[in-house]
């Protein structure tokens, strides 16, 4: 999960398959709008959650499953 | 949407005008929802409706949701299914995306929440329009900014060039030195160039919003040293994107270097 070299002066584009775990999960366990349902992730299971993720980075198998569930219907 | 059947909760996407959901519902696959093979439905209430797919309580439930979280590879599979959804729904019409995890237990208190917050949500849809949030990076090499410092801040050059020129006994005191200030300017000068970076890109925006950063960003090499986000109509996208490679070059030559990333549902600007 390291980033990919980039070339000096020039804006990259992280497109789908370079974004990586962390990105998505930056967006998805960002703020958003503060709704309350009645089961909510709580902050020590966000940060839970990003450790667990931390680990799991070193696993390619795994972590392309999980990409894999973006890009797959 | 039916009552739902015993033993199961509604795992929330995102909310949107029901016209406008029902069309995206009529006319496309719809990506499964987090749990593999579940379908993602609406549950609607006057202008406004909520995309979302049953979870079984046996997977979801209080407390055994904490405990699926603590299995990374479980939760990261469930977080990219929501994102899918996310990302589909906000390609085509405005959407206040949730969160990750929000869950409620009928139909009947989404209703509620809907109603309870129908303004709110109609005016955050309504500023959404025709808009998409794109992320920045700011990394930094290290090793070439540090090479680089002197150029920047004139008193470290001056000190250097002293170093040079001095005893050994000396040199290696004001080598001592030099380090210290190279890093306290360093890190000025890193708050100065993400600061420019800000307020130039911060006019071809509709919102700007500053991402903590994580200990893996600052771990990373280059490390990831800021992280933007801004909500940017489709139209200005192009001009947004000039703006940022103009800053990139401006900055590549002392080691910083720029990542768009997006377009993102818009988590950040749907508050």
């Amino acid at each position: 999960m390291s980033a990919k070299p980039i070339a000096d002066g020039i804006l990259s584009d992280l497109q789908d398959e370079d974004l990586t775990l962390f990105e998505i999960l930056d967006h998805v366990l960002g703020k958003g709008i503060v709704i309350a349902g009645e089961i909510t992730i709580s902050v020590a299971n966000v940060e839970l959650l990003y450790l667990g993720v931390n680990v799991l980075a070193g696993s390619v198998d795994t972590i392309n499953k999980v990409i894999a569930a973006r890009s797959s219907k | 949407m039916k009552a739902k059947p015993k033993g199961s909760a509604l795992y929330v996407y995102g909310i949107g005008r029901q016209d406008h959901l029902r069309k995206i519902f009529d006319g496309h696959d719809m990506p499964q929802g987090v749990e593999a093979d579940s379908a993602v439905a609406l549950v609607t209430e006057g202008p406004l409706a909520a995309v979302v797919s049953e979870v079984p309580l046996s997977e979801f439930g209080e407390g055994r949701f904490e405990e699926h979280l603590k299995d990374a590879a479980w939760a990261a599979e469930r977080v990219m299914r929501h994102e899918k959804v996310a990302e589909f729904l906000a390609g085509k019409s405005p959407v206040v995306p949730l969160r990750f995890g929000v869950m409620y237990s009928t139909p009947e208190r989404i209703r509620e929440m809907l109603t309870g917050r129908q303004q709110r949500l109609s005016k955050i849809l309504d500023q959404l329009k025709d808009r998409e949030e794109w992320g920045l990076n700011i990394c930094l090499d290290r090793r070439k900014f540090h090479d680089r410092m002197a150029d920047l801040s004139p008193k470290l050059a001056e000190m250097l060039k002293k170093a040079r020129s001095s005893s050994p006994g000396q040199a290696y005191l004001l080598e001592k030195k030099v380090e210290s200030l190279r890093a306290a300017e360093g890190k000025s000068e890193t708050k100065r160039a993400i600061d420019n970076i800000r307020s130039e890109l911060k006019p071809e925006s509709y919102g700007l919003k500053d991402l903590p950063l994580r200990e893996i960003d600052t771990r990373q090499d280059p490390a990831i040293v800021g992280k933007l986000s801004f909500l940017i109509n489709r139209k200005g996208l192009k001009k947004f994107r000039r703006a940022a490679e103009v800053l990139a070059r401006k900055y590549a030559g002392f080691g910083f270097s720029l990542e768009l990333t997006g377009p993102w549902p818009p988590y950040n600007f749907s508050e």
